[in-house]
């Protein structure tokens, strides 16, 4: 930077292409000229006269100050924000003012001084939207990445919480916050992670999905190893166990990493709940998930290869049903399942007042015109509404479960319980080979870890869980731990 | 070289063993009375004599077994066996699938998705085949609690009788037979440097396990199915289908999934064990060659098999089941364990 305030502010507008937002607000301190720079939209005008221009006001301009003796006064003396930093080139000036900085220079003086002035309009903290629960906090992440921070300190009171930020995105600077606890996530792991996030090529980072992919091992076309918290609570005890978080601003949800297969059936709620209760519906979790992933595709390898595995007061509906419609089952089963699919996006993407119209549509209209003009039978819109109920119980599986689905209807269709073996076994070998960070995507299941079982299909008590703590380092088959231990 | 748990892949070994009970050639002349149960056990005393220089070999904890002439030669004969174990698995496999429920698929298409299973098992490792295994058995424990459940009610005590033999000549014959179908051995041969510590617990799992279950199975063929025990192909899949749970009528649909499963795996850790085999002898692009040739004639001899000649079928399984290949098979390896100065112990998962 140059000693010229005028050539800084025609250099600084120049960099920022005289973008409109841009705010240069002249003004003499000491008789000395300063300049305060800042976004339009992104300081909290109100501090900014409060704490920023009383205090310089005070100062006066009835004695000759020199120039570095403002300067000082404004970087040392007055206790203006709790974030101010000495700049001394361009790109971090450019760079603060645009992240919600404002930005004093000098006549006479080579630096400016940033201070904290956010203020941007913001989402206020609400319920989150996806991972909802009955008992317990009802604070969800904002978009904004310092709210989000503090959230998640609020719950983790303790030094050993380690909040690291960087920036990511060539273009969009995006603010990251990488946390987990010290002592209790493994160094590898953070060190693998941060070299991963160093190498991301993307120019525009605007949520934590455009970063997932690069996180995640190469080769992964479904499931993912990493989960997702939109509960500061949720992810303060996904730290707590050994995981590392990944705030990003401009979004509610932070990523965790690793996630384990069996995490996707555990839920906030599972944990204040009396545990017998929790594990009878931990259990039927898991076995919704299996419905909603092979019931089509078993109904209609059944149907179509072996009726003999079917009751036979069912059979008999099922083969009246058959004969009125014009398809075969598996083409029945994919045009209900498409059908449902597409009210589904449609219902998800439409303003909500629209979506209760889609529903009413889909559901009714759609639903009961199908069966009465013999499109389909009534045994497969109950297959497919048995699916799709039970699919939402396990919510961040669902695409997952989808694609599932899909791949088994065609599956049993073609081939029979044959073709479903051989898709199933097929989706087994994928799962049994991730391992993501050297973290068993299915431990601890298999690789087995009885310590663990005390919180995968059932969960015991806290007086029991608190004996001891499971930590991830404590499943077998993991190799990121300093501590490696064998399968 | 990717590692995998012991109890992994003695878990894997045993079910793949199971798999070979339940999946018996169907006009094979198997005695399921009581002498059963003798035969099993003494065809497992038997295995554990024979076997006594394959543990020594492993608990002297040798990485370096299959390198030197002497190595390499056992590692070609395991591959030798091996090839020849999964074209029996294979097409027993085809027979039991085509047998039960799966009548209307052409033979073709089970080799070729089967294939195709296996070798993307041999693309994902063997921690993915043992890590799914697992998962398999635990699958098959339960269809056996449940089939043991839904059975209960037929249990007859009766049909149990004081025997130890019901004819001699059989005996010793399905002594032979039941000891040869323990193509396990050859595997765990194989893929032994694969384990990361305490290898020869696989062993010391895998075969009390598959001994006590194939009893327990003996003693349900027995006591539910009785003197139709002998008319029946595949007992197990009787029982399931004999199963009503209720919300179920009938188990045998799981019963034959799992048995696939369990078929598709023995043949994914039998390739895996020819790759490694082979990645002693040449290098990867040619072991992967050797792999692929071993595979296919697999294919190639099963489909021959069940498409077109039975009788060769028997006669080729006639030999193996004299017991002797598994027995040569393992003659090469124990020279080599004596002959070969040793160079690295796995001691631990680092090796």
């Amino acid at each position: 930077m140059e000693k010229d305030l005028e050539r800084n502010t025609i250099n600084i507008r120049s960099l920022m292409q005289n973008t409109s937002d841009l705010t240069i607000k002249y003004g003499k301190v000491g008789q000395v000229s300063v300049c305060i720079l800042f976004c339009e939209g992104q300081i909290n005008t109100n501090q900014m006269s409060n704490l920023l221009y009383r205090p310089l006001n005070n100062i006066g301009n009835e004695e000759k100050i020199p120039s570095e003796r403002v300067m000082e006064m404004i970087q040392s003396e007055l206790l203006i924000a709790g974030e101010q930093k000495q700049i001394t080139d361009y790109d971090t000036l450019t760079m603060m003012i645009m992240s919600g900085f404002c930005v004093i220079l000098a006549d006479g003086v080579n630096y400016g001084v940033a201070i904290g002035m956010h203020g941007f309009e913001k989402r206020s903290v609400k319920e989150p939207s996806t991972q909802l629960n009955i008992r317990g906090s009802r604070e969800g992440f904002v978009e904004a990445i310092r709210i989000n921070m503090s959230m998640l300190r609020r719950r983790i009171k303790s030094p050993r919480l380690i909040l690291k930020t960087s920036k990511v995105g060539k273009l969009s600077g995006t603010d990251i916050c990488i946390c987990y606890i010290d002592g209790k996530a493994d160094k590898n792991l953070i060190g693998s992670i941060e070299e991963k996030l160093k190498n991301i090529p993307l120019d525009m980072i605007l949520e934590g999905g455009y970063i997932q992919p690069f996180l995640e091992e190469k080769g992964s076309i479904i499931f993912s190893e990493i989960g997702i918290s939109e509960r500061p609570d949720g992810l303060a005890a996904k730290l707590y166990e050994g995981k590392v978080g990944i705030i990003v601003d401009g979004t509610p949800f932070a990523l965790v990493i690793p996630r384990l297969f069996t995490e996707n059936f555990q839920a906030i709620d599972d944990y204040t709940e009396k545990p017998v209760y929790v594990s009878i519906m931990r259990i039927l979790r898991y076995i919704a998930f299996l419905t909603g992933t092979l019931l089509p595709g078993f109904y209609v390898a059944i149907a179509n290869f072996n009726p003999e595995l079917i009751p036979d007061s069912l059979l008999l509906n099922l083969v009246s049903s058959v004969q009125i419609t014009p398809y075969n089952l598996m083409t029945e089963c994919l045009i209900v399942h498409i059908f449902y699919e597409i009210l589904r996006e449609a219902g998800l993407r439409m303003p909500s007042d629209l979506g209760h119209a889609v529903s009413i549509v889909g559901g009714i209209v759609i639903g009961d015109i199908l069966v009465s003009a013999g499109l389909v039978g009534a045994p497969i819109i109950l297959i497919v509404a048995v699916s799709s109920i039970t699919s939402f119980i396990v919510p961040d599986l669902y695409n997952d479960i989808v694609v599932m689905r899909f791949s088994f209807i065609l599956a049993g269709g073609m081939w029979g319980l044959f073709g479903i073996t051989i898709v199933g076994l097929l989706y087994l070998y994928k799962i049994c080979s991730m391992n993501a960070y050297g973290v068993p995507f299915t431990a601890p299941v298999s690789p087995f870890t009885f310590k663990a079982m005390r919180d995968t299909f059932i969960r015991v008590s806290w007086p029991i869980m608190s004996r001891k703590s499971s930590t991830l380092s404590d499943l077998k088959g993991i190799e990121t731990s300093v501590e490696k231990r064998g399968e | 070289m990717e590692k995998t748990g012991w109890g992994q892949l003695g878990i894997v070994l045993a079910l793949s063993r199971i798999f070979s009970e339940a999946a018996n050639f169907p006009s094979h002349d198997i005695h399921y009375g009581m002498q059963r149960f003798t035969v099993i056990i003494a065809s497992y005393l038997l295995l554990s004599v024979t076997l006594l220089p394959v543990f020594t070999a492993v608990k002297q904890g040798r990485s370096d077994i299959y390198s030197g002439t002497a190595g390499k030669s056992a590692a070609a004969v395991l591959i030798i066996y091996l090839t020849a174990a999964s074209v029996i698995t294979t097409t027993r496999l085809q027979f039991y699938a085509s047998s039960t429920i799966f009548d209307v698929a052409p033979p073709w298409l089970l080799i070729l998705f089967v294939s195709i299973v296996c070798l993307y098992g041999l693309f994902k490792g063997i921690s993915a085949v043992t890590r799914t295994g697992v998962i398999v058995a635990a699958i098959f424990l339960l269809l056996l609690i449940i089939v043991i459940i839904g059975v209960s009610k037929n249990i007859t005590l009766h049909y149990l009788y004081p025997a130890i033999t019901d004819n001699t000549a059989s005996f010793f014959r399905e002594v032979m037979s039941e000891f040869s179908k323990n193509a396990e051995i050859a595997i765990f041969a194989a893929l032994f440097p694969t384990i990361r510590k305490g290898a020869v617990k696989s062993l010391y799992l895998c075969l009390p396990l598959s001994a006590g279950v194939m009893l327990l199975m003996t003693f349900l063929y027995n006591t539910v199915l009785g003197e139709y025990l002998n008319t029946v192909n595949f007992p197990f899949y009787m029982l399931s289908s004999l199963s009503d749970i209720s919300v179920l009528q009938r188990l045998d649909g799981i019963d034959v999934t799992v048995w696939i499963m369990s078929a598709v795996i023995k043949i994914s850790l039998i390739i895996i064990a020819v790759y490694n085999l082979s990645l002693n002898i040449f290098r990867k692009k040619k072991a992967a060659y050797i792999t692929a040739a071993a595979s296919l004639a697999v294919s190639s001899l099963s489909s021959y098999f069940f498409s077109t000649n039975t009788d060769d079928f028997l006669d080729f399984a006639g030999i193996m089941e004299t017991g002797l290949p598994l027995v040569l098979a393992t003659v090469p390896l124990v020279t080599a364990s004596v002959l070969i100065k040793p160079k690295g112990i796995i001691r631990d998962e680092k090796a």
